[in-house]
């Protein structure tokens, strides 16, 4: 997935979509807006970022989960599988992006790039809905989808590469 | 103290006896059909309903989803609708909270007095609650006249009321869209062009070159359609300007942004006029072709040079040239925004008028890229007399002043209230319909006044706003997922309809608003107003005009139609009439002139905050539609209460700390009812702070709004009327801070 933080506005639709997806309940969230404001008035920037999960390629909270619940699933996609997971807790300690919760059912949840909606072809929930079509979603293998197109083109960049995550969420910037 | 005749009173203890659990399939959605009858449609999809969003103005067309259970899980966009592509904005995304939202209006109530004096309200049946509402009507009917009665209204329900009072005998139907908010653009642009911009505006932001916001911040106002299109612009690579004395969201994505002192935009904007004449960067042939009073306009703008506006504006000659060369290397695709809540400092029409004068200059009215020439579906209304003509009208308590606007002033109908010598009728009944007028009209005590000397007043709503707690009846409307609505025709490059119809039963004991007024007509012996059988009916009827069905649009929520006059763009020399006196755009206004106002805008100095204070200025944020949302359980999740921003360099002289709470202070000495937390941040001037508006709610019954920041509205205490249209200007107040206070809000 990449981000375009230029065109980004921070309107939160895509916390929104997700949540009603998703059936995430109130008070919790898959994905989240980050604000960052640098310099003095009149002399400003902002970035502004849609956040989730970054499906990293070395999963940190894979790597950790005591019963295998945390898992790879198809085309490198992270997830949970609720009835395996026992709630303890250790992915979301072992995730430097904080993309976790505990949902009150007693399961670790998190983002799944709504791989149910791209099973039937289309696009996760958050990419769909935004209103200033900022995200793009897609396979990154291929050097034709959206995705690729687009980070051929612009300059991107990932959330806190030191971790040695490879994180698969990009931010064009 | 003496009782006063009309206490506030909180709803309480409602009964959920007449909860109906969501989810039941309405059965008159999925009617058992006939193979013969279903004709070419196919069966309908039991999965999805369609609908368009009443969470907002834009009125955005989607589709209600179910989940396995039947129960309403999420709203989606309809890819076929212009207004918004098949994408939500997260307030239109979060409407089904306003479906679930357990403090909602749940059974109609009367207000009744205790036997301790106390008033309180007491539930009571819909036939009982209507009959409340007749008898009210009626008596003001027989005892002042049906021309003192005036509805209020904000959303799709206002129609319905409308036909209702018109039939009754009155005209006064006053929308705060229009003298709180968009009204000056509207004269502005009329006087200009001899057109107005309505809604959705037809800015053509897709394809322009350079967009130009005069304290518009687009994004953090979510106008949908508006948001995608400069989304679209900027991967184009379009150049933004924005003009705004905070860092607005849009400010970050603009290559430039201008942070203009507080009330000095006209200087700016005539500045602006003045070097593109200057340096004859003007659309010449478009120009000479169209337009009146150029060199009127020229010698005019002479004197606000540069220098002279640096002075003003804060913004340095360099960058005024800069950015107005921007504009002229763009056009005529460029479009300086005319914005939509523009009721600021009492001269907006004249603020508008220099925003519509420099886009004449550069040509972009009727061209790509600028403003489009938009088309609307004419539907016709389903047959009914004609309504009686009022012996009087809102305007005759105005002392004719106001004569160019061109829709009823809300704050108008409220000043029509209290009675005043001059006037042998004041207003004596209100119909309160969607619209909070306690937040929505500024100067609270004169609101409160009006309604002291009100007989009788009807609120119909979703939600226990505050405005409910003065009402002698009080309606519950069920939410727009729940009813039928009027088919919602839309204006736009392809002029479209969209239909709204239940996608669950009503919840609790609420009703639609068209149905309210249908039986209110039948008690007040006006049934040959509404003398449709059933709303489907009347749909079905006014779709067939307009080559459709009740059937088609059921299953395809939203139908575009063929345009029948023109094009988008004016053709290359094409001869145009426009509506003004000169059938010219007028740079010069024959219009003001005649009522004695300025023909041409002239920069006047407003008044600056006192030591220690700042100007109050307030905005949108892109999760919430005024005070409306703010109780709405999925909203509040993204955005619980405001902040007041404040910086640094304030901050720092104040000792304030982020998250600090403080209330605030008006220069009039209204401290606000809550505290409001602090946040630091550069991104806002040093003489003003800023506030998203809609919240501090005082309704103990809105639990997760009350008492969650702080209400604009209840700060703003100094309107500045705008002579031309009455439009209330509401950036007049300043506010310190204070750090206690002493007492606290108790209701």
């Amino acid at each position: 997935m990449a981000i375009d933080t230029e065109k980004c506005v921070g309107c939160a639709d895509c916390v929104v979509a997700c949540q009603t997806e998703n059936n995430v309940p109130i008070g919790y969230c898959r994905d989240w807006i980050v604000e960052v404001t640098d310099g003095t008035y009149p002399q400003l920037e902002i970035e502004i970022r849609s956040e989730r999960c970054n499906h990293c390629d070395n999963s940190p909270c894979v790597r950790c989960c005591p019963t295998g619940a945390s898992h790879y699933d198809a085309g490198g996609i992270v997830k949970v599988t609720p009835h395996r997971c026992i709630g303890c807790g250790a992915c979301i300690a072992s995730c430097p992006y904080d993309a976790r919760y505990s949902h009150p059912d007693g399961y670790v949840d998190k983002c799944t790039f709504c791989d149910h909606r791209i099973k039937e072809g289309g696009q996760p929930a958050c990419v769909a809905v935004c209103p200033t079509k900022c995200m793009y979603f897609g396979d990154l293998d291929d050097p034709n989808s959206d995705v690729s197109k687009v980070l051929k083109k612009r300059k991107y960049k990932t959330l806190i590469p030191e971790a040695g995550t490879k994180p698969q969420v990009y931010y064009l910037i | 103290m003496a009782q006063k005749r009309r206490d506030f009173i909180k709803i309480s203890s409602l009964s959920a006896a007449g909860l109906i659990f969501a989810g039941q399939q309405l059965r008159s959605a999925i009617p058992p059909y006939s193979k013969n009858e279903l004709g070419n449609f196919g069966p309908l999809d039991n999965k999805r309903t369609p609908t368009y969003c009443e969470v907002c103005f834009w009125k955005c067309a989607g589709w209600v989803y179910k989940n396995d259970e039947g129960n309403i899980q999420k709203i989606i966009g309809n890819d076929d609708d212009p207004n918004c592509n098949g994408r939500f904005c997260p307030r239109g995304t979060g409407g089904v909270g306003m479906y679930y939202d357990e403090d909602r209006l749940k059974k109609p109530l009367i207000r009744v007095k205790g036997k301790d004096g106390n008033q309180t309200f007491r539930e009571a049946s819909w036939d009982e609650a209507l009959n409340a509402v007749a008898k009210g009507l009626q008596k003001v009917k027989e005892e002042h006249g049906a021309e003192c009665t005036a509805l209020f209204t904000h959303g799709s329900g206002g129609k319905y009321f409308g036909n209702l009072l018109k039939a009754f005998g009155s005209t006064n139907i006053a929308a705060p869209s229009y003298a709180q908010c968009r009204g000056p653009r509207e004269v502005g642009f009329i006087a200009t062009f001899g057109d107005g911009l309505n809604s959705p505006e037809p800015t053509d932001i897709r394809d322009t070159r350079c967009l130009v916001l005069i304290g518009s911040h687009l994004g953090e106002n979510m106008h949908n359609g508006q948001v995608q299109e400069m989304s679209d612009a900027i991967d184009k690579g379009a150049s933004i300007i924005t003009v705004d004395p905070r860092f607005s969201t849009v400010a970050s994505k603009s290559k430039f942004w201008l942070p203009i002192k507080p009330a000095t935009d006209i200087a700016l904007l005539l500045t602006w006029i003045n070097v593109i004449i200057q340096n004859e960067w003007y659309d010449k042939k478009y120009v000479e072709k169209y337009t009146y009073g150029f060199e009127q306009l020229k010698a005019h703008v002479e004197s606000y040079t540069p220098e002279w506006a640096y002075g003003v504006t804060t913004i340095k000659p360099d960058v005024i040239r800069e950015t107005v060369r921007e504009m002229a290397n763009a056009a005529p695709s460029v479009i300086i925004h005319p914005g939509r809540h523009v009721t600021w400092y009492g001269d907006d029409t004249q603020r508008l008028r220099a925003v519509a004068i420099l886009n004449a200059l550069l040509g972009s009215w009727g061209r790509r890229g600028g403003f489009y020439m938009p088309e609307k579906a004419s539907v016709p209304s389903y047959p009914h007399p004609p309504y009686p003509k009022p012996k009087k009208t809102w305007r005759d308590a105005m002392g004719g002043r106001y004569k160019l606007a061109d829709l009823a002033l809300a704050s108008g109908v409220c000043d029509a209230t209290i009675p005043s010598p001059e006037l042998d009728c004041s207003i004596k009944a209100w119909i309160v319909n969607g619209t909070n007028l306690i937040m929505t009209l500024p100067d609270q005590k004169k609101t409160l006044e009006a309604i002291q000397n009100l007989d009788f007043m009807v609120v119909v709503d979703t939600m226990p706003m505050e405005i409910t707690g003065y009402a002698d009846v009080v309606l519950p409307e069920c939410t727009y997922l729940e009813r039928w609505d009027d088919l919602r025709v839309a204006q736009g490059r392809e002029p479209s309809i969209a239909l709204r119809m239940p996608a669950a039963e009503p919840m609790y004991d609420t009703k639609p608003a068209y149905w309210m007024a249908k039986k209110l007509a039948d008690k007040m012996g006006l049934s040959k107003y509404f003398s449709w059988n059933t709303f489907e009916d009347k749909l079905d009827w006014q779709l067939r005009k307009v080559g459709s069905s009740l059937e088609e649009m059921k299953r395809i929520g939203v139908k575009k139609l063929a345009r029948e006059y023109g094009g988008l763009y004016f053709q290359d020399g094409e001869e145009i009439e426009f509506n003004t006196n000169s059938g010219k755009i007028e740079l010069y206004s024959t219009a003001f002139e005649e009522e004695g106002f300025d023909p041409m805008p002239v920069y006047k100095p407003h008044q600056e905050p006192p030591v220690g204070f700042y100007h109050l200025n307030y905005g949108r944020a892109p999760m919430h539609t005024f005070g409306r949302t703010s109780n709405n359980p999925n909203l509040v999740d993204l955005m619980e209460e405001n902040t007041v921003w404040v910086n640094p360099k304030v901050a720092k002289e104040w000792d304030l700390k982020n998250g600090q709470p403080v209330y605030l202070e008006n220069q009039d000495g209204v401290v606000s009812y809550f505290t409001i937390k602090v946040r630091v941040t550069e991104r806002v001037r040093y003489d003003s702070v800023y506030m998203v508006h809609g919240f501090g709610h005082a309704n103990k019954k809105l639990s997760r709004a009350f008492g969650k920041g702080v209400s604009d509205t209840q700060l703003i205490t100094r309107v500045l009327v705008d002579p031309i249209m009455g439009g209330t200007g509401m950036r007049g107040n300043f506010v310190t801070f204070r750090f206690e206070k002493e007492s606290e809000v108790k209701s």
